[in-house]
């Protein structure tokens, strides 16, 4: 199953834009990992539309094709004892639904 | 293999923390002993490479992942990696009706039996569906 | 140890039909349920025409030719090629294609390159996504439980257990492969190659250091003496 990323896709959130990962509950699959909800962090990258995985799942088309965004986030941010110094990071790949901008 | 221990456990149900998403959580030390895949492992990720292709389209990786997803901790802890992708390789196949439960049962039976005849025991143990 | 199932050529299995005893194997021990799953699926899906044993064993094959050496060689490429590299970085599918490896249709790669800044490490916390397709199947260790888990929340502790030891400043970076994009860590080129191949340059490069656990030995200074013997 190929899912070309199409880069003419219009998207909300711009590199370097500060966003923060919906809190949602979930029923069903999701590429939203747990210990990202409800963090914030910066886009780092546009990774290209891809088909949604939480309809993919269940054989649905999973359409509309999502926009793909790499976001960074610190670490400190994320851990409430993060081990290591404030220049650490994490990065993962949210798609576009889950995302929402912070107050 | 050890019997991996969860130290925090936070299993809230519908809604909370899923059984697989375990970034965070605590399962002690990593081993880091390598192991080569017996040839029935090889086969069934050359299959779910096949099954999901375009030729075939039977299953999506999505739908793989969700069907190992929704064993529940228990089972996800206590089968190993591609024990989960065999086990939901069958699932899909009979969600998708290409194969039915009758006939898996069936054939594994007759699999059983034609390794015992050659001299190799068939270990007991169901495959929860 | 590797099997050959000799009963693996292409022609319907039609019930009833005599059927090959399988190839004893001494070392195998009885065979657990869940095999027996995948002979029974297998049998069953050639039967009806959805797979062929050709196509099921080239897979195999094909799976079995993708190894650490693949991205090795990727990595020495773009070491002694600084515009090879900024193409690998760029658009890592074509970057491999240069190099003759398709890395098909399942899922985009991406590179992140280390640096003296930033130290990158990657995981997939939900599943084990990997970039199987450069570099074979992946270590037990990073389908484990204890590295998915820990490694976004404990990368250093990680490293220390895999015996790495980062200089003071430098930024670990770690990146969860939640979706279909791959990723590819490209090491540093270790100090005292200079005016190395690139074949020999690619045997510094291990797996775990494309992974982001490991980082490729600099090769040990030889003392005087050595040299002096060399002479």
């Amino acid at each position: 199953m190929v899912r070309q990323p199409s880069r003419a896709a219009a998207t909300a959130f711009a590199p370097g834009e500060r966003v923060r990962v919906a809190a949602r509950p979930v029923l069903g699959h999701c590429r939203t990992p747990w210990y990202l909800r409800g963090k914030t962090g910066v886009v780092a990258a546009v990774q290209g539309t891809f088909r949604n995985p939480e309809l993919l799942a269940y054989h649905k088309p999973g359409l509309p094709a999502q926009v793909l965004y790499k976001v960074r986030f610190e670490q400190a941010d994320l851990w409430g004892h993060y081990a290591g110094p404030a220049s650490d990071h994490l990065e993962a790949d949210i798609y576009e639904h889950w995302l929402e901008r912070p107050n | 293999m050890s019997e991996p221990r969860r130290k925090t456990m936070p299993r809230e149900g519908a809604g909370g923390r899923a059984a697989h998403d375990v970034g965070g959580l605590d399962f002690g030390p990593i081993d880091r002993t390598e192991h080569d895949l017996a040839l029935w492992e090889k086969r069934t990720d050359a299959m779910l490479v096949l099954l999901r292709d375009n030729k075939r389209r039977v299953l999506s990786v999505d739908a793989h992942r969700r069907t190992i997803e929704d064993y529940g901790q228990q089972e996800y802890d206590r089968t190993t990696y591609y024990e989960k992708w065999i086990r939901a390789i069958r699932n899909l196949l009979v969600e998708q009706e290409v194969l039915t439960r009758e006939e898996i049962e069936a054939r594994m039976a007759e699999v059983r039996a034609r390794h015992e005849k050659a001299g190799r025991k068939a270990r007991k143990g169901a495959i929860p569906w | 140890m590797h099997e050959h199932d000799h009963d693996d050529h292409d022609h319907a299995h039609a019930k009833g039909h005599a059927h090959a005893p399988p190839q004893k194997d001494h070392d195998a021990g009885p065979i657990g349920p869940y095999e027996v799953l995948e002979e029974a699926v297998r049998e069953l899906l050639i039967e009806r025409g959805v797979l062929t044993a050709r196509e099921i064993a080239a897979q195999v094959d094909l799976m079995d030719s993708r190894t650490p050496a693949l991205g090795a060689r990727v990595v020495a490429r773009a070491w002694v090629d600084p515009a090879y590299k900024r193409r690998l970085l760029k658009d890592t599918r074509a970057a491999l294609a240069e190099l003759g490896i398709d890395i098909g249709t399942l899922a985009e790669f991406r590179t992140v390159e280390n640096t003296p800044k930033v130290h990158n490490m990657i995981v997939c916390t939900l599943c084990s996504c990997y970039p199987k397709m450069l570099l074979g199947i992946p270590p037990a260790w990073y389908k484990s439980l204890a590295y998915r888990s820990r490694t976004v929340v404990d990368p250093r502790g990680v490293l220390a257990e895999f015996g790495v030891a980062l200089p003071a400043g430098t930024e670990v970076r770690v990146h969860d492969s939640t979706a279909d994009l791959r990723y590819l860590v490209l090491p540093m080129r270790p100090k005292g190659t200079r005016g190395w191949s690139e074949q020999k340059l690619a045997t510094l490069v291990t797996r775990d250091s494309m992974i982001g656990t490991a980082i490729p030995a600099a090769p040990a200074k030889r003392s005087a003496t050595a040299k002096r013997k060399a002479a």
